[in-house]
């Protein structure tokens, strides 16, 4: 089930994604892969570098993955307890 | 002595230009041609002892590239990727169509993504190693200019970067003959480019004596060959050269701006910055050039200098350039317009150099008001000659001792 605060911090996501990333706002959608955004590793640790100071948590390295959906980022950030 | 072969012809048929003189061929030589300077303070180097430098105006990385790959390269790659793209397109040939494994990359650079190492050792120092950016290493690696210029246009033959300092470009050029010469491709996008436009780098040039110090009236500060010179304006820019064997070229039916007839490199082994006193390692690139060229000094009708602004670089350089070729070619510094690009400038006066042979014509040097007595050469200032150009020269020296000379010759 999604959460208030899973909705939150996939918004964050993908504001992050177009605005820090300059990701197309048309292709970022709750079932958009990493690598379909053509993520590869080293752009996924910068990701996972601005989210840490947007949500205010530690993101384990490795964390996000590639295979991940934006949900999924979402969901996974939030147990970790994405504070927003 | 060994025989030499017959001269060998590399064809220019395609040129990209990104340089402070514009960005297109178009633009490029309407600023040279008017001999005004691009220099201008410099935002992004404001409150340092030199705040001026020759940008490349109006470079739109983002639309050019799309914001999410521009944002993981380094600018001196940026400029050199839609360089190859706009030699490509001015060739006429399309990267989805060609044998890839037939073409290769050279392009000089010299400073690499020193901007991404400054900004990421300032995260170091205030954050900690884990905040570092991945992309550090990839951006400052002088390297993928080529690399990523090979991605961009799927070319999967050989691909280096030459790092000579400021004969970088003319350096790749010679050596990306060099790979058609010897059968290992059909096609080389050969040039150089640099964008190091940051307070260290600008620092660091000028504790060296390099820069000129007119931080008062920039327009007036590149001035190669005047009396009054007084250093250098460090610049940014990427010029790509598409070549092709003469034969191909001829047979595929495209435009030739010129034809690369001749190459020469030498190196000082005198002293890690200062020239030669004698300028030794220039004169013996520029035979061996002529000599490749199959070509004798009384052919050269132009001369597109190194001709940095520098009290002492410019005086060795026209001392050889008289010995060598006499008084009678028409010399030009082009840096007067566009500064000092450094490792790009030697392909973007190779280019200029094919632009003059092309139009007939020989840019004035920006700036040039008052002949340094010392430079006993035919100097073009004021405003563009006209004049029927067969062969033209291009010079770049670097720190280092490294020296190069390219023969063109008219397409």
């Amino acid at each position: 089930m999604t959460t208030t605060q899973q909705t939150a911090v996939e918004r964050c996501i993908s504001g992050v994604l177009v605005t820090e990333f300059k990701v197309d706002p048309d292709t970022v959608t709750a079932d958009a892969t990493f690598s379909s955004l053509k993520f590869d590793s080293l752009v996924l640790i910068e990701l996972t570098l601005v989210l840490e100071k947007e949500l205010e948590i530690a993101i384990p390295d490795g964390g996000l993955t590639d295979d991940m959906t934006i949900g999924q980022a979402a969901a996974f950030l939030t147990d970790l307890g994405a504070a927003l | 002595m060994a025989t030499r072969p017959a001269a060998f012809g590399a064809a220019i048929t395609g040129i990209g230009l990104l340089t402070p003189a514009g960005i297109g061929l178009d633009a490029n030589w309407k600023q040279l041609s008017s001999g005004v300077t691009c220099a201008a303070t410099d935002e992004a180097l404001r409150g340092a002892p030199v705040d001026f430098s020759c940008r490349v105006p109006g470079f739109d990385a983002d639309g050019l590239l799309g914001g999410f790959e521009a944002r993981q390269l380094a600018r001196f790659v940026q400029l050199a990727v839609v360089a190859a793209r706009q030699a490509l397109a001015d060739a006429g040939l399309d990267p989805a169509r060609w044998d890839g494994g037939r073409a290769g990359v050279v392009l000089g650079n010299s400073l690499g993504g020193l901007s991404a190492v400054e900004a990421q050792t300032e995260v170091l120092r205030t954050s900690g190693a884990r905040r570092v950016s991945p992309l550090t290493i990839p951006m400052a690696m002088v390297n993928m200019a080529a690399g990523y210029v090979a991605i961009d246009v799927g070319a999967t033959g050989p691909s280096l970067v030459t790092a000579t300092a400021c004969a970088s470009g003319a350096t790749a050029i010679g050596l990306g003959r060099e790979l058609l010469r010897s059968g290992a491709c059909d096609v080389v996008l050969a040039g150089g480019t640099e964008s190091a436009l940051t307070p260290l780098a600008l620092a660091g040039l000028g504790r060296m004596g390099a820069l000129s110090g007119r931080g008062g009236e920039p327009g007036a500060a590149s001035r190669p060959f005047d009396a009054a010179r007084d250093g250098f304006v460090a610049a940014e820019g990427a010029a790509v050269l598409v070549l092709e064997r003469a034969e191909d070229a001829a047979a595929r039916g495209g435009r030739v701006h010129a034809v690369i007839r001749g190459y020469g490199a030498a190196t000082d082994a005198h002293h890690a910055t200062a020239p030669d006193p004698q300028g030794r390692g220039i004169e013996r690139a520029l035979r061996t050039a002529l000599a490749d060229a199959g070509l004798g000094a009384s052919a050269v009708d132009h001369v597109n200098a190194h001709g940095t602004s520098t009290p002492m670089g410019d005086v060795i350089e026209a001392q050889v350039l008289r010995r060598v070729l006499g008084a009678r070619p028409a010399v030009t510094s082009t840096k007067g317009v566009t500064g000092h690009a450094l490792a790009a400038s030697g392909a973007m006066e190779a280019a200029f150099t094919a632009l003059a042979l092309a139009h007939r014509s020989v840019p004035p040097t920006a700036n040039l008001t008052e002949l340094d007595p010392r430079v006993e050469l035919d100097v073009v200032a004021g405003a563009p000659r006209s004049a029927p150009l067969d062969v033209g020269v291009s010079t770049s020296l670097g720190f280092g001792g490294h020296n190069a000379a390219l023969v063109l010759t008219a397409g």
